[in-house]
C-alpha cells in the first residue's frame, strides 16, 4: 500500500504554509455530514475513517488538513475564539484548526508529533463538533447568540 | 456540559469523546462589537481599520494611528480584540509567536493562550490577549499593528512591497534589493545625509487622489550583527532574536536624529541595490520590466480566495514599477554609498 509520509515543506514567499500540497483528497461519510478531505497525512484518513457511516449525510463539507511537519511538540490546553461564521479552535501551534460556517470549510494544522491516538481522543471530537457547526447552517447562529460565556474566561462547556 | 456552550452542547455523535473534549477545553471567546465597546477609527500605513476593544489600555496604546476621518468603506477592514485578563501573562512575543495560513484564513498564536485569526476574505481580524499584552503599548506599535497590515494591507489597497524608503523634501526614495543586500544599514547610513526613514524593510504603497503614497509603520529597524562595524554606537545594545530566527539589532525610530524619520512620501527615485565586492558605487538604469520583475518575485503567495486582492496588488506594482529607476551597485561602507546617492538624487 502506498503511504507517503509527509514532508516538510517551505517556500521562502509562502512564510504561512498556505500553499503545502495536500495531494491526499478522500470523500468520507459521517453521520453529520460528508467530508471531502484534503490531506498531506493519509492517517488522518484512517481515524476519520473509523468514524464512516454507511450512507452519505445530507450535508456536505470539505476539511483541509495539513500534517505540520515543522511543529514539533505537544498540544496545549484549548482555546476557541468565535466570532460571526469562524471559530477558530486552538490547541497551540500544534492544533490550529478554523472552521468557516459561511464557506462551509474546516482548516487545520496539525504538529508532527500529534500521534494517531491523540488525535482520535483530542482532536477528532472537536473536528466533529466544528462539522456541525459549518454544516448547521441556521441553528449556529442563534445559539451563539444566546451562549452564556461572553468575555472570556473558563469555558463552562 | 453547560448548554451555554453551543459547540459542544448539542446531540453528541461522538459521546465517547465527550469526556475528553470536556478535559481539553478551557478558553472560550465570543467576540463581537457587542462586547468590545470602545471603538476607534486608525490609519496605519495608508491602510483604514475600524478598532474595537473592551481593553482601555489597549485602546490607549493604539491612539498614536487614531485618524480624524471617518475611513472609507472599500479601503477598512475591521479588528476586534478581546482582553481576556484571566489569561495568563507568562509569554514572550518574539519567541513564541506562530503564524500560518490557509486559504482565506492566518492564524497566530503567541504563547500557550493568546490567538489572533486574520480573515482576509472578509477583511476582518479578530483576538484575545492577556493582561501582558494589553499593557503592552510597544507590543502594539512595533509588532502587532504593523504585522497586521502586513497581513491585511493587500486587501485594503495597501500593497506592500520589499524595500526600504526615506524621504527627502517631499519626495520618495525606494531602496529595493534581496534579504541581506544592506537595505536597512543604508537606510541609516542616509538618515545622516538629511534623508528621513520611513520604512527599512517593507513599504505600503497605497493610491490617494490618483497618487501614489509609500508609508511607513514606524517600526524598530532591524540591523543585523555586522552593522555594529558602522556604527559604533551599537555596541551597547545586544541583538534579538525576531520571528524570522534572525539575530539583529534593534532600533527604535526616536532613536534617530530629529526629523529623521516619517510616516509617509511620494515615490520619485527607485533603487536597486546591489553588494560588490569591487570598490566604487555605480548607477544604471533600471528597466521596468525588471523592477515588476522583482517585486513580483519578492511578493508573498496569495491565496486564490482573495483574486481581487491578488489583481490590485499586481496593478499598483506596475505603478511603481514605471518610477525612474537604477541600479546601484556598490563595494563602499553604506555612508560612502548614501553619500553617492544623496549626490545622485540631487542631480535627478
Amino acid at each position: 500500500m502506498f503511504t507517503p509520509e509527509p514532508a516538510s515543506y517551505r517556500d521562502p514567499l509562502d512564510l504561512l504554509r498556505r500553499f503545502a500540497p495536500t495531494p491526499l483528497k478522500a470523500h468520507v461519510y459521517l453521520e453529520i455530514a460528508n467530508v471531502l478531505l484534503e490531506t498531506n497525512d493519509l492517517s488522518f484518513l484512517s481515524s476519520l475513517s473509523q468514524m464512516a457511516a454507511r450512507v452519505p449525510a445530507l450535508q456536505s463539507c470539505r476539511w483541509k488538513m495539513v500534517r505540520d511537519m515543522d511543529v514539533p511538540g505537544a498540544t496545549s490546553e484549548a482555546s476557541i475564539v468565535m466570532a460571526g461564521s469562524l471559530i477558530v479552535y486552538c490547541m497551540g501551534p500544534a492544533c490550529l484548526i478554523g472552521a468557516d460556517r459561511e464557506r462551509g470549510e474546516i482548516l487545520a494544522f496539525i504538529g508532527r508529533d500529534v500521534d494517531a491516538r491523540h488525535f482520535q481522543e483530542s482532536i477528532l471530537p472537536s473536528l466533529m463538533r466544528l462539522t456541525e457547526f459549518v454544516t448547521r447552517k441556521q441553528d449556529a447562529p442563534i445559539l451563539a447568540q444566546n451562549s452564556i460565556t461572553r468575555v472570556g474566561g473558563a469555558c463552562n462547556a | 456540559m453547560s448548554p451555554g456552550c453551543h459547540l459542544f452542547a448539542s446531540n453528541v455523535h461522538v459521546s465517547c469523546f465527550r469526556d475528553k473534549v470536556e478535559q481539553n477545553m478551557t478558553k472560550l471567546h465570543l467576540i463581537n462589537r457587542a462586547v468590545l465597546p470602545l471603538h476607534s477609527d486608525l490609519q496605519i500605513a495608508g491602510a483604514h481599520c475600524s478598532f474595537a476593544t473592551n481593553s482601555e489600555q489597549i485602546h490607549a496604546s493604539v491612539d498614536r494611528w487614531r485618524c480624524p476621518d471617518r475611513p472609507r468603506t472599500s479601503r477598512t477592514f475591521e479588528m476586534n480584540v478581546l482582553l481576556d485578563a484571566s489569561l495568563p501573562s507568562n509569554r514572550d512575543v518574539l519567541t513564541q509567536t506562530h503564524f500560518r495560513g490557509l486559504h482565506h484564513l492566518v492564524f497566530a498564536t503567541i504563547g500557550a493562550y493568546e490567538i489572533f485569526v486574520f480573515d482576509l476574505l472578509r477583511k476582518q481580524v479578530v483576538g484575545a490577549v492577556s493582561q501582558a499584552s494589553a499593557t503592552d503599548a510597544a507590543f502594539w506599535n512595533s509588532h502587532w499593528l504593523p504585522i497586521t497590515v502586513g497581513v491585511m494591507g493587500t486587501t485594503v489597497g495597501a500593497v506592500p512591497l520589499h524595500s526600504a524608503c526615506l524621504d527627502r523634501d517631499g519626495k520618495g526614495l525606494l531602496i529595493a534589493g534581496v534579504s541581506g543586500a544592506g537595505k536597512s544599514t543604508l537606510s541609516v547610513a542616509l538618515t545622516r545625509c538629511g534623508f528621513s526613514l520611513i520604512s527599512d524593510d517593507w513599504t505600503y504603497v497605497s493610491e490617494e487622489s490618483d497618487a501614489l503614497i509609500a508609508h511607513g509603520i514606524s517600526a524598530p529597524v532591524k540591523l543585523l550583527p555586522d552593522a555594529i562595524q558602522y556604527f559604533p554606537e551599537l555596541s551597547g545594545r545586544t541583538p534579538k532574536m525576531w520571528f524570522n530566527g534572525e539575530l539583529a539589532f534593534e532600533i527604535e525610530p526616536e532613536a534617530f536624529p530629529q526629523n529623521a524619520s516619517a510616516l509617509h512620501s511620494r515615490p520619485r527615485w527607485l533603487m536597486f541595490l546591489e553588494r560588490d565586492s569591487a570598490p566604487g558605487c555605480d548607477f544604471a538604469p533600471y528597466g521596468a520590466d525588471e523592477a515588476r520583475a522583482f517585486f513580483e518575485s519578492a511578493a508573498e503567495k496569495l491565496p486564490d480566495q482573495v483574486p481581487d486582492a491578488s489583481i490590485a496588488r499586481s496593478a499598483m506594482i506596475r505603478r511603481i514599477a514605471n518610477c525612474r529607476a537604477w541600479r546601484v551597485r556598490t563595494g563602499e561602507s553604506p555612508q560612502v554609498t548614501a553619500d553617492a546617492i544623496r549626490q545622485f538624487c540631487e542631480r535627478n
